[in-house]
């Protein structure tokens, strides 16, 4: 146990160092292919407001308060890189018909598998008999990077979203809560980091 | 909710707990019988230097660490937990695990695909309705035991940085 807490403690910025690498480049193609991501994120979206309306018209679902963006650590065990979106009551997580859908940003996986590749050329150089577990903690501490790139991006399409007639159409509370973060985990306001980032640049 | 086969990774180098058969007899590990099993057990393990103690179990039995335990507990405060101290004398390990009598729920569904008739599952297809909400279960009418466990019971776990740990998502109709 003590060894993974050095590596993770000396392997900190070098998971750092390789992220900011694969970042430009996602970015780059984020941007060429943007339309076409968002396309089918907001396919996603409007499917999941669709479904809750339908819901609410035959009256088995609330006014919808809080729609969330959560990660699923689960998902990396299983590498399929997952997001929980959801649509909760005001009730939340004790929501009894929450309405959710999983939305994999594909776009992200090569550069996540290849900088785990890179990590763990490295770790090995250095350390013998790397356990299984021991590479878990490694995508776990490395995936964190990739949580914030991908708040900023479900952030960036907030106003997208907010403009599907599917979104209009289904009953919610007049400021429904953004919530992105972690599934039963730390979550944050969306729209209060949205307004910091706007602030900031 | 997304569903999903719980397992310990076995790619890691694990302690094997020995002389288990007097103690805990296979026939006794369901909510039926479990009252004949001790509340307190010790079993010894065969381990070397490079072992790892992993949250979880899933040989001879399935077993949790002390941890997960407490946090299964919260999700299903029904689950009986019969206490197991894993032992080695040589290595002067001693460590708490907890056996979790599970329900064993019949809920796999026609579409799953068996392994020679009802040996163990190669698709698990499991109806979520059956599993009538709870958290992690036993799936029944497979001889191999397999632990099915929800979603967010999962990502709790993972919080805590398991040890360890191997899963697999399994279709919910």
């Amino acid at each position: 146990m003590v060894r993974v807490e050095e590596i993770i403690n000396k392997y900190g910025n070098l998971s750092a160092e390789i992220f900011q690498k694969s970042k430009e480049l996602l970015l780059k193609e984020y941007q060429g292919n943007r339309e076409e991501i968002l396309e089918n994120l907001k396919d996603v979206f409007r499917y999941l407001c669709m479904k809750a309306y339908e819901m609410q018209e035959y009256g088995q679902k609330e006014v919808v308060s809080i729609i969330s963006f959560f990660y699923l650590n689960s998902s990396l065990l299983t590498g399929s890189h997952k997001y929980l979106i959801s649509l909760y009551d005001k009730t939340f997580y004790l929501d009894q018909s929450e309405v959710s859908i999983t939305y994999c940003p594909e776009f992200i996986i090569p550069y996540f598998l290849s900088d785990i590749q890179l990590l763990e050329n490295d770790i090995r150089k250095h350390y013998i008999r790397i356990k299984s577990y021991e590479m878990e903690r490694i995508k776990f501490l490395h995936i964190q990077h990739y949580y914030e790139l991908m708040k900023e991006i479900f952030c960036s399409v907030l106003d997208e979203i907010k403009n599907l007639p599917e979104y209009n159409i289904m009953k919610k509370s007049t400021n429904p809560l953004f919530l992105y973060g972690g599934y039963r985990d730390y979550a944050i306001n969306l729209e209060e980091f949205y307004a910091a980032l706007s602030n900031r640049s | 909710m997304q569903h999903f086969l719980i397992e310990v990774e076995t790619k890691d180098p694990l302690p094997e707990i020995i002389n288990w058969y007097d103690k805990i007899k296979p026939q006794y590990v369901n909510e039926m019988n479990a009252h004949k099993i001790k509340e307190w057990l010790l079993l010894d393990v065969n381990m070397n230097q490079d072992t790892i103690f992993p949250d979880i179990f899933c040989d001879p039995f399935f077993l949790l660490s002390k941890d997960i335990a407490k946090l299964v507990n919260k999700y299903e405060p029904g689950i009986r937990m019969v206490g197991v101290n894993i032992f080695s004398k040589k290595y002067r390990i001693f460590l708490p695990y907890f056996l979790p009598i599970l329900p064993i729920i019949n809920c796999l569904s026609n579409q799953s695909e068996f392994i020679h008739e009802d040996i163990d599952i190669s698709r698990g297809v499991i109806i979520e309705r059956e599993t009538t909400g709870r958290g992690i279960f036993q799936l029944a009418g497979i001889e191999t035991q397999r632990v099915v466990i929800r979603l967010d019971l999962l990502e709790s776990i993972l919080r805590r940085e398991p040890i360890s740990i191997r899963v697999q998502e399994i279709e919910v109709v």
